[in-house]
């Protein structure tokens, strides 16, 4: 069908299909930024709370007392 | 053998709607009131979000509240075809298939969830699936087209948002969340009703039972004035239990004694004309401004207290 087209037509209809696209790698350029940056957001907040791992705790600054 | 050649006109529908006609079937101006509401209970609600979080989660609500237009446009194509105010909109202008507007609204919808659910936490995508499913099915389906009560109930779909908002920042709802949800839900019926008085030939033409159209322009204002009483001291109710501070309790207080006395206005009006409905027209383009500056007061207030 689209076969037909008259040539003013066919360019019209090419530029609101560019136009259609390139929103819609925008939609998913910006999709990309914003699962990137919840990742980086919720890993963040696990890393600050999470207890280290067994065996690799910072020890405490030994005291005069401790050396004993 | 040679076809004939076609015209725009007999040319696939789809072929001509491109972005700005996606984004209209959003309803912008509908969506940018359900984010400042939403923002604001963020920002009243108790505790704090990170602020990328925070970002999401307005966007998530946005884009529901895009989707639930979109479904409804989907759904009410027909009568917007009749009405003066809609029949431009991308659907009965035939610039896109239903087909491709239902498949845009459905993806929104669950995306919007979903996200709302992974990155927030899901009290918030509950409460926003919710909204979703109301504005659609309870609203636009059951009884937009059967009770001129529609606006009241419709008045619930928009009040979610705030609802929405807060659960994103606390992870659950309190008194204070419902009370904001109040305000909206009695806000929405003066403020439609006002719009409906003088656009009531539209809704006449397009067989939508609005309050105008099946019990008319005396019993609409009447209604009006009635849900103003109820709404006023609503508005208040936050100061008086504690839950804000006396700068949101006096703007509430100053907007309210101003709501009533145009409300008033518009029960005494007598006015059958469009053209002469300036006390309608007053309240409607006021009853913007009161919700705004109310939630603007409640997010002073509640810096203030912080």
């Amino acid at each position: 069908m689209t076969a037909n087209w008259t040539q003013t037509e066919r360019a019209a209809f090419e530029t609101r299909r560019k136009s259609r696209n390139l929103a819609l790698g925008l939609v998913l350029g910006a999709l990309v930024i914003l699962f990137f940056g919840i990742t980086v957001v919720r890993m963040a907040a696990v890393i600050a709370n999470a207890k280290p791992p067994v065996g690799t705790s910072v020890a405490a600054p030994a005291t005069a007392g401790s050396r004993q | 053998m040679d076809r004939p050649a076609i015209s725009f006109a007999a040319a696939p529908e789809t072929a001509f709607a491109d972005w700005r006609d996606y984004f209209a079937l959003l309803k912008p101006r509908v969506m940018t009131l359900v984010v400042f509401t939403a923002a604001c209970a963020m920002v009243a609600a108790p505790g704090s979000i990170h602020p990328f979080l925070g970002f999401t989660a307005i966007l998530c609500i946005a884009v529901a509240a895009g989707a639930a237009g979109a479904l409804n446009q989907w759904y009410e194509a027909d009568i917007d075809a009749l009405m003066k105010r809609t029949a431009n909109r991308p659907l009965p202008a035939g610039k896109m298939t239903p087909f491709d507007a239902l498949s845009f609204a459905v993806a929104l919808s669950v995306g919007s969830v979903a996200i709302m659910g992974l990155a927030v936490n899901w009290v918030a995508a509950f409460w926003l699936a919710v909204s979703i499913l109301f504005y659609v099915i309870v609203y636009t389906v059951w009884l937009k087209r059967r009770t001129p009560q529609n606006i009241v109930i419709g008045g619930a779909a928009g009040a979610f948002p705030v609802i929405v908002g807060w659960a994103a920042v606390t992870g659950d709802t309190s008194l204070l969340a419902w009370l904001l949800f109040a305000i909206i839900f009695l806000w929405t019926p003066p403020h439609f009703w006002a719009l409906a008085l003088f656009m009531e030939a539209d809704y006449s033409k397009a067989g939508v039972p609005m309050l105008p159209v099946t019990h008319g322009l005396a019993h609409t204002r009447k209604q009006i004035l009635g849900y103003s009483a109820l709404l006023v001291p609503v508005t208040i109710a936050p100061a008086i239990l504690g839950l804000t501070g006396w700068a949101y309790g006096g703007t509430a207080v100053t907007l309210g004694i101003i709501f009533m006395a145009m409300a008033i206005k518009v029960a005494r009006s007598t006015a059958t004309l469009a053209k002469d409905m300036a006390a309608e027209k007053q309240l409607f383009k006021f009853s913007l401004l009161y919700l705004a500056f109310l939630f603007g007061a409640l997010v002073a207030d509640s810096l203030l207290l912080a």
